[in-house]
């Protein structure tokens, strides 16, 4: 079944009412309203009579295999419960309307009543698109600005629920509240929340006030829960959480749960969509439904409650307690740790029977989640847990450990609100914990709880006071002498006491440091774990202890000195070509008087065996200040590889009639040492007797650009700063061109090679190794790679 | 689109900053530009940006530059750090803001702020407009709308807004003030 389909099945069946009046805007043209815990109210046709259970007759009545016995008691549980006269009256509309309410919400398939029978399926259809449909429009009564009650003014609509539009809200001061407006069951709501009205637990969407408008409408104001909720974040995590947030989830909301439980209530509507994650810590809410059910008085009651994706098997029977709670948690955690709902189907129905009947498949859980979902999800409400606390206490929760207060784990009835503390700070304790200043070698930082220690005080006061005697004393020559006298008398008289005290002074001061240090230790461990630290603490504490270096990926890396090189302000930029230049300048000009000096060795110096040198500088400096500029412009990503070859083609070309046009001015001679004869087709344009023409020079050396790629020597983030083999790919492409066309000299393969070695020793160089030495570091990693890179791996 | 409702609450000025409240879905502080001062919030603050949180009252700024988003201290000496999707900006103190580009097809950015912190003015991210945002369930959309059933795309043209639900949808004026029901998107748009 997909999410969509479990959103859509996933509407409470308990809270839709319709037995009150509908509000006049809800009646109005546009009145069909979804919100993100799916429900849809509609004001079309609304049949009392509660046609899901037609719909499940029918399909009973129908399905060719026997009718199982639990199913038998599930439809005579719904027709008893129909007929019952004995319920209460409030949850006997609460009932009736369950079942109006997936009525609506199977609102296509309403044209089903009026379908032939033999369409047995399309009930089931119309039950599977609750999700679709409640996902139209949210159309609120008030906008944004509205102030429906003194001193709150709405922004925006946040949900709708069961009982009414929810909306967020700032105070004129500026507290971020959440107004629900009851618009239906305004008793039964009323009751709920009055119930829960002074409950405080940090796990607990916190209820501040019942307010009525000028209207006589009433309004609860309650905690604004900013983050997610966990359906958003389970529909996001398909394959469930990891283990530290399946603790962390389930201990907020277990801790949450018992603490309704000590105060008698019964949550009675737990699912994904009410719990939520308030900036870190969770919270469970909605739970106006909940309900007092002493352990006499179990239930009673008749109506549906809860979801159906977690609702107890014994809810069909309106005999429960504070169980079902505990089998929805057992849900939950499956859910949390894989994903999934241990009970699914295509249908309300099916789900339901397999609530009834069916043993879920744990296999996929590991020990002890398994042991533990198997209990909470018993069907004999008897051997489950009896409490939250023993069932998470069979969980190994760790550190969340921690979220359950003690006092919850010893199935304490009565628990206070300070007994709990507040998970986020028990986590924070525990971080700052570890931290401590002597794992940190922090010397120089004194422990606050040492110095807070009354013992440790006494002694370290003491012992500065004599400390302070035994190097002060007065300033005069005389008492200093005197002082000195003092001090070795005393030293001595101390140092005897001991001697002759040996014997019972060694045992007693051994039975001190007994008592005294695991005292000390186990001080220093419970204020580290109940403080928070402050914020200069944190922020001290954050950067004393970054996390250990670890090394990054090539690919990481390569991404970091690329943001960097693309962060990089175009002055800077301009100058670093510039440089450049100039190194390609130095490195042309070495390079030719090397050639020159080996190839003049023998020769005659005169201007025309001078000339051939001349011109190749003049070639590959022209091109090696081309490749830096346009490498200049495009180091800032990997690029793309065919826009990067036609540019260089026309470069080429450039390249190459600037050559052509050098070797004239030098009066080099064009037509020796062509390799071979030029084809007779090629000398109408490119070709004659004379030699080659100026366009067989461009066509040479566009395609000498074109067939490789130069952006690569020029790129910071290359291997080598000089690789002798990219030069050698280079000469072979130019001697590869040269075959097909050729010009004066092979100087297109000279060139090649000459370029090749140019660019590489004038472009900016990213040395890896020093680079990624100084990057490896946790996070940060765009600033850190920037701030590294900068601190000198980049070499120009 | 199947209704448009209007209710006006404030009058309409022309402004470089909005905030746009979609109900069910969030409050979004709506900035055009091209640079933008953050900073915390205190009573002087001018920043365009604020954060309530331990911040420096300038922390620096953000910069678009072709479609690239760069952070540059308040400090000159600071070096430029370009923005990726997801990086924390490097700010000191408690607040850990990130930038993200949820769309290859648009240059717009959010801003949004991790656990416990809050942007001023109550809203719940920040978005920096290059003619387009995108609303939607997806993870390609700017303002994430997780209940929402169809994709709607604000576009600002000549400081006045426009919404349209999809792409071929017809384009509606979004004043400040009117409350605008797209398919499944119920939007107020405010001067901020």
């Amino acid at each position: 079944m997909t999410k969509a389909a479990k959103n859509a099945v996933e509407p409470k069946v308990s809270r839709s009412l319709e037995t009150s009046a509908p509000t006049p805007e809800l009646s109005g043209a546009n009145k069909t309203v979804g919100n993100s815990t799916p429900e849809r109210i509609t004001t079309g046709q609304s049949p009392r009579k509660p046609r899901l259970m037609n719909i499940l007759l029918d399909k009973l009545r129908e399905q060719p295999k026997p009718v199982q016995a639990s199913e038998r008691r599930l439809v005579g549980v719904l027709m008893d419960t129909e007929t019952d006269n004995d319920f209460d009256s409030d949850f006997d509309s609460d009932f009736d309307s369950d079942f109006d309410a997936v009525n609506d919400t199977e609102k296509p398939s309403t044209s089903s009543a009026s379908q032939p029978e033999g369409r047995n399926d399309d009930p089931w259809i119309g039950e599977t698109q609750i999700g679709e449909i409640s996902t139209r429009s949210m159309t609120f009564t008030y906008p944004p600005g509205s102030t429906p009650l003194p001193r709150y003014t709405i922004r925006r609509g946040v949900g709708i629920g069961g009982f009414g539009e929810v909306y967020f809200a700032v105070s004129d001061v500026g507290k971020e509240v959440a107004l629900k407006r009851i618009q239906r069951n305004l008793e039964i709501e009323l009751r709920g929340v009055s119930q829960c009205l002074n409950l405080k637990h940090p796990n607990l969407v916190a209820l501040f006030d019942i307010c009525r408008d000028s209207n006589d409408q009433s309004w609860v104001v309650m905690e604004y829960v900013a983050g997610l909720n966990l359906r958003q974040i389970l529909d996001e995590s398909p394959n469930g959480l990891p283990p530290v947030e399946v603790n962390r989830w389930i201990q907020g909301i277990g801790a949450g749960v018992h603490h309704l439980h000590t105060a008698g209530l019964v949550h009675r509507d737990l699912k994904p969509g009410n719990i939520f994650d308030d900036l870190g810590l969770v919270k469970v809410g909605d739970y106006g439904l909940s309900k007092f059910i002493s352990s006499s008085h179990r239930g009673g009651h008749t109506e549906s409650v809860g979801t159906f994706h977690y609702m107890a098997p014994e809810i069909g029977r309106g005999q429960y307690g504070r169980e079902i709670d505990i089998y929805a948690l057992g849900i939950l955690l499956f859910e949390l740790l894989t994903g999934q709902v241990p009970f699914d189907g295509e249908s309300c129905h099916e789900i339901i029977v397999k609530h009834l009947t069916a043993t879920p498949d744990l296999s996929g859980v590991a020990e002890p989640y398994r042991s533990t979902i198997a209990r909470c999800l018993e069907k004999d409400p008897g051997k489950r847990f009896e409490s939250v606390t023993d069932m998470l206490a069979t969980l190994p929760l760790g550190v969340a450990d921690a979220g359950v207060p003690s006092s919850a784990r010893q199935s304490s009835q009565e628990v206070s609100c300070e007994e709990f503390e507040p998970i986020n700070a028990i986590l924070v304790g525990n971080i700052v914990d570890p931290v401590s200043t002597n794992r940190l070698g922090l010397e120089g930082v004194q422990s606050p709880a040492f110095v807070d220690e009354p013992v440790a005080r006494a002694a370290q006061s003491s012992w500065h006071e004599l400390s302070r005697w035994w190097s002060g004393g007065s300033q005069t020559p005389e008492s200093k002498t005197a002082h000195q006298f003092d001090k070795w008398i005393l030293l001595l008289v101390a140092g005897f006491l001991i001697l002759a005290n040996r014997f019972w002074l060694v045992p007693m001061l051994t039975l001190v440091a007994c008592v005294y240090v695991p005292y000390y230790i186990i001080r220093q461990m419970v204020l580290h774990s109940r403080r928070q630290p402050s914020y200069a603490e944190a922020q001290r504490i954050a950067t004393v202890v970054a996390p250990q270096r670890q090394a990054i990926s090539p690919s990481a890396w390569r991404n970091g000195v690329r943001n960097e090189l693309r962060a990089k302000p175009t002055l800077h930029r301009l100058a670093e070509l510039n440089t450049s230049w100039i190194a390609a300048i130095v490195s042309v000009a070495g390079l030719t008087l090397v050639a020159g000096v080996i190839g003049l060795d023998n020769v005659p110096v005169f201007a025309s065996s001078i000339a051939p040198y001349a011109w190749l500088a003049v070639i590959v400096l022209s091109a090696t200040c081309g490749i830096l500029g346009l490498g200049k412009l495009w180091e800032c990503d990997e690029g793309e590889s065919l826009p990067r070859r036609l540019v260089l083609a026309g470069f080429g070309a450039g390249v190459g009639f600037l050559a052509y046009t050098a070797g004239g001015f030098l009066m080099i001679p064009l037509d020796q040492d062509l390799i071979r004869d030029v084809p007779s087709s090629f000398s109408m344009n490119l070709y004659s007797g004379d030699g080659p023409h100026a366009p067989a020079f461009m066509a040479h050396f566009a395609l000498l650009f074109v067939c490789l790629r130069w952006w690569k020597p020029v790129d910071p983030l290359r291997r080598k700063r000089l690789s002798l083999w990219s030069v050698a790919v280079a000469v072979a492409a130019g001697w590869a061109v040269h075959q097909v066309l050729p010009i004066t000299g092979a100087i297109g393969m000279w060139s090649a090679g000459g370029i090749a070695i140019a660019v590489q020793l004038s472009a900016p160089w990213v040395n890896s190794r020093t680079s990624q030495r100084n990057l490896s570091q946790p996070q940060q990693a765009t600033g850190d790679v920037v701030n590294a890179a900068q601190a000198g791996a980049y070499d120009a | 689109m199947s209704a448009i409702q209007s209710q006006e609450n404030t009058q309409a000025l022309p402004a470089s900053r909005w905030r746009l409240w979609i109900d069910g879905c969030g409050g979004y502080l709506l900035l055009t530009g091209t640079q933008w001062s953050v900073g915390g919030l205190s009573q002087a603050t001018t920043a365009d940006i604020c954060v309530r949180a331990d911040w420096p009252r300038s922390a620096g700024s953000i910069e678009r530059i072709d479609g690239d988003y760069f952070w540059q201290g308040r400090n000159s000496s600071d070096a430029r750090v370009l923005l990726t999707s997801g990086t924390p900006m490097p700010v000191p103190g408690s607040a850990v803001m990130t930038l993200d580009q949820p769309s290859q097809l648009s240059d717009t950015a959010v801003l949004s702020l991790n656990a416990p912190h809050r942007f001023d003015q109550h809203v719940d991210g920040v978005v920096l407009v290059r003619e387009t945002v995108l609303i939607g369930s997806g993870n390609e959309c700017h303002l994430r709308c997780r209940d929402a059933s169809e994709r709607a795309i604000l576009q600002l043209k000549e400081n006045q807004w426009y919404a349209k639900s999809g792409l071929s949808g017809d384009s509606y004026r979004l004043d400040p003030g009117h409350r605008l029901v797209l398919q499944s998107l119920t939007m107020t748009l405010e001067t901020a």
